[in-house]
């Protein structure tokens, strides 16, 4: 090598100063789970969308870790018809003639070790033929009893801590099924990988809205003067859901509500709106403030800060649908939750006394997962007509369906009566912005296979999350109470509302 | 005057419209309040008041050689995720002023759906109105808003002289233009003229803001250089690869093999190239189906530069030399070569870098370019973006072609 190309080989990349969406390294993702649900309606297409939008690397393949049986023809069959099925963008010709022959099939049981060395040789012999090493993405899209034997397996095939080419363990939750059993997950996982390596996916931090309260709080200088106990009466999240438990009894009988939903989104939203401003946005700085909100939760007292509840038949959407207890693979005993509400308050300084309000369930009148803060009514109110209510300021953060942020703000209704009412601003995300927004999946795997673990959960807010949610846990456990009944298609039930009502509020109508 | 009677307020998913002849803008600033206020008044009464988020104003200004239909036919596209407030001015004979004004609304009444309400006005004028085009439209900008000013067409209106001052960012597609020196002297003045006056009608800190009188440059935006995003990502990703950059300065042969309809992207993308590797290039000549010219490294050493067609030089392959060098690893994609990309205007083949001893980098994967729509929706979401790259790119092609250095 000349003294000039060496010259121009230690310089730093000419054209990297002009593209501010650097594409990932080459990479290869491992699917664990390929031929499952979650991968052909979410994994597989966001794959594909990723690729349509020009995201991926020169050199990227996907390798699907699947039962005997399957072979590169037929898996990739399956991913042309899921691509098909749940895509974003349609299935192009000639994006697909070039996707297709990256995608292979390693056949075996999770349980064996000869998997785990086939694997390798299968990655390192495609490296080979490809051009050099790929960064490896491990995607388990698996039953969570299989997250830390396959991490060890992992490891132990030179594919875990200090492998080299890098590799990344991406895992989806539930992340244990309490405090204790997270913990000893994160130690199995941590002997195995490094903290930095593993990627835990939590989707809701993949939504826009979810990645724009950021910017709302801390991109505005008019709202966070507000975000505090002196404003702010008390904060409501909401995950509703419309539907029931599907098919996935099997799973949501062992879970309920509260590990399905409050332990981790729910909670992870409570961690966004609570945290103290980040000095920048890199993704430790981030989550070093969202864990020092979640350490800030007072653990709830089951006596009198939480409600649950489990729907009864009723009516949606025209529908007539049957109770819980009535679904099918539901045990008739079953003493599951399908609602959790919850009283939360933050010891800080920030938010002593402003209880944070949780809700979610299954059947519930409408999807709608949402953040209300309420703030406190205006002290004085000069009009003449003493009887006159004036609904207090809110700002509802909707994360789904119609993502967008509203503020309520009283306004007089003309007429030379003076008499106020509350109007809506609204700033609906979808209409103001010329791009669709990509799915959370697409965002999630790019910024995986970028390496940036910003929007994904570490150890640390997986072990607090549980901790707040574990005083429940072991007091639903350990009584014989049954959960509230409430009529699919309503509210949920009437013990929710008496939770807010003891200190004079109310839940957002759904 | 005459004008047509208002059309009652609209139903969902609807469009109001009103068409006035020999008008006087203060007939039409007051027709679209009134319109935006009937609109809104209809909504409530129906039970779905909106309220609109808008987050800028559009200026269109098409030169003479585009045709309605095909402005309509871009807002269109954009009209289910439209945030602006438009106002197009188009030429006519007659020396008064035309306008028709109208409100598409759709609302999302369904669960998921998104509701949008956009207000269109469009002024036709005689070309002595036009030249004062700024004083028709500054009664209908929506104040504190962003303006973006899209010029359609290779043709200039006569408006966008003092248009360009107004917007904050100027949107243009030099891929459209037949003559391209001319093209690139029209980027370059409008990056100098777009913005002067934008921070006087924008947003308070743009008024004041430190540098306010000093932000003209580098607003333009191209829409032949947006298409190139992600070539010039894959650009940027090939040469994080040392041995890539090592074959970059020892490179004698640049060629860019792309669709014939739209060379200039292309071009665009040789030039960026050379402009960030340190080259200086010397010469550009067409030959009517391909640009070739000669650039000059950093070292001294010579590069043969190729930009076009090579079906139509003739040239299969053009001026690759065959080599048993390995292709690098970061540009071989397994097997089997994937299928050639559909050729569509602007899009680009493959690029393809040779070098002393006949080592050669070669990128010839599809790229899912976005097309020209979805290029020009990318534009305006990005307007107060800085274009990096974009003037080195554009200063290397005028310096090729023996302009004198951009404005």
């Amino acid at each position: 090598m000349s003294a000039a190309t060496a010259a121009a080989t230690a310089t730093a990349n000419p054209f990297a100063q002009d593209v501010g969406e650097r594409l990932p390294e080459p990479s290869t993702l491992v699917l664990f789970g390929a031929t499952g649900d979650l991968a052909a309606r979410k994994l597989l297409p966001a794959v594909y969308d990723l690729l349509a939008d020009g995201q991926l690397p020169e050199r990227f393949r996907v390798v699907a870790v699947a039962r005997q049986g399957h072979t590169d023809a037929s898996f990739r069959e399956r991913v042309r018809e899921a691509i098909a099925a749940h895509a974003r963008h349609e299935l192009d010709d000639a994006l697909w003639d070039a996707l297709e022959p990256r995608i292979s099939v390693v056949a075996g049981a999770f349980g064996s070790p000869e998997l785990f060395g086939d694997l390798a040789a299968h990655l390192d012999a495609a490296d080979q033929e490809n051009g050099g090493p790929t960064q490896r993405l491990f995607y388990l899209a698996v039953a969570p009893a299989f997250f830390a034997d396959i991490a060890t397996s992992l490891c132990e095939a030179g594919l875990g801590r200090g492998a080299d080419p890098p590799t990344r363990l991406l895992i989806e939750k539930p992340f244990g099924h309490d405090l204790r059993s997270a913990l000893e997950l994160n130690a199995r996982i941590a002997r195995a990988f490094d903290e930095s390596q593993v990627f835990r996916i939590d989707h809701y931090l993949g939504k826009e809205t979810v990645q724009n309260l950021l910017v709302l709080r801390f991109a505005n200088g008019i709202f966070e003067p507000l975000w505090n106990r002196t404003a702010v009466d008390h904060v409501q999240i909401t995950v509703a859901e419309d539907l029931g438990i599907g098919l996935r009894a099997g799973y949501y009988d062992r879970a309920g509500a509260l590990r399905d939903v409050i332990q981790n989104h729910a909670l992870q939203l409570l961690s966004l709106v609570a945290m103290e401003p980040p000095a920048s946005f890199e993704a430790d700085v981030v989550r070093d403030e969202k864990a020092k909100a979640l350490r800030a939760v007072r653990a709830p007292d089951p006596a009198c800060d939480a409600v649950r509840g489990r729907y009864a038949a009723g009516w949606i959407g025209g529908e007539h649908v049957p109770g819980y207890r009535d679904e099918e693979g539901v045990p008739d005993d079953s003493r599951t939750e399908t609602y959790a509400a919850l009283r939360l308050e933050v010891d800080n300084w920030r938010w002593a006394d402003v209880p944070f309000h949780l809700r979610t369930g299954k059947r519930l009148a409408r999807r709608a997962t949402e953040i209300a803060i309420a703030f406190k009514p205006a002290p004085h109110l000069p009009f003449r007509d003493a009887g006159m209510e004036v609904a207090a300021n809110e700002l509802i953060v909707a994360v789904q369906p119609n993502e967008g942020i509203s503020l309520r703000i009283a306004a007089k209704v003309p007429g030379t009566e003076m008499r106020v009412r509350p109007v809506q601003m609204d700033f609906q995300y979808g209409s103001a912005f010329l791009r669709e927004s990509p799915e959370a999946y697409e965002r999630l795997l790019h910024d995986a296979l970028l390496g940036d673990p910003t929007l994904f959960t570490r150890a640390d807010e997986v072990a607090e999350a549980w901790r707040i949610v574990d005083p429940l846990l072991a007091a639903w456990a350990a009584d014989d109470d049954e959960p509230e009944p409430y009529e699919a298609g309503g509210d949920g039930p009437p013990g929710a509302d008496e939770l807010l009502a003891r200190e004079g509020r109310a839940w957002r109508p759904l | 005057m005459s004008a047509s009677a208002p059309a009652p307020a609209p139903a969902a998913g609807e469009r109001t419209e009103w068409r006035g002849e020999d008008v006087e803008l203060d007939d039409v600033a007051r027709r679209l309040a009134r319109m935006n206020h009937e609109h809104a008044r209809a909504g409530g009464h129906a039970g779905h008041g909106h309220a609109a988020t808008r987050t800028l104003n559009l200026l269109v200004a098409p030169g003479a050689d585009v045709a309605d239909a095909l402005v309509e036919g871009w807002l269109d596209a954009l009209a289910t995720r439209h945030p602006s407030r438009t106002i197009v001015l188009r030429e006519h004979d007659p020396a008064r002023l035309d306008a028709l004004v109208a409100i598409d609304c759709a609302l999302g009444c369904a669960a998921g759906a998104t509701g949008w309400c956009h207000d269109t006005a469009v002024l036709r004028a005689d070309a002595a109105r036009l030249r004062h085009g700024d004083s028709l439209v500054h009664a209908l900008l929506v104040a504190g808003l962003p303006t973006v000013l899209w010029l359609p067409g290779a043709r200039e209106s006569p408006a966008e002289g003092v248009l360009a001052p107004l917007a904050e960012a100027v949107v243009l597609d030099s891929g459209a233009a037949p003559d391209l020196p001319a093209a690139l002297a029209r980027a370059a003045r409008l990056d100098a003229a777009a913005g002067r006056e934008a921070g006087t009608r924008g947003t308070l800190a743009g008024a004041r803001g430190p540098g306010a009188a000093a932000r003209s440059a580098g607003r333009v935006r191209d829409l032949a250089w947006q298409r190139l995003a992600r070539w010039r990502q894959r650009v940027a990703a090939t040469f994080d690869d040392p041995h890539a950059r090592a074959l970059l300065a020892r490179a004698e042969r640049l060629e860019v093999r792309c669709g014939g309809d739209d060379r200039t992207a292309s071009l665009l993308l040789a030039g960026w190239i050379a402009a960030r590797a340190g080259w200086t290039l010397e010469r550009l000549d067409d030959d009517g189906a391909r640009w070739h010219g000669s650039a000059r490294r950093a070292d001294g050493g010579g590069v043969a530069v190729a930009v076009g067609s090579p079906a139509a030089a003739g040239e299969p392959r053009a001026g690759v030399a065959p080599t048993d060098a390995p292709a690098l690893g970061a540009l071989a994609i397994g097997p089997p070569p994937p299928a050639p990309p559909r050729a569509e205007p602007g899009g680009i083949h493959a690029l393809t870098l040779v070098a002393a001893g006949g080592e050669r980098l070669r990128l010839d994967e599809p790229v899912a370019e976005p097309d020209a729509r979805r290029a020009f929706a990318a534009a305006l979401r990005s307007f107060d973006l800085p274009a990096p790259g974009y003037a080195p790119a554009l200063a290397a092609l005028r310096a090729g072609l023996g302009l004198e250095a951009a404005a």
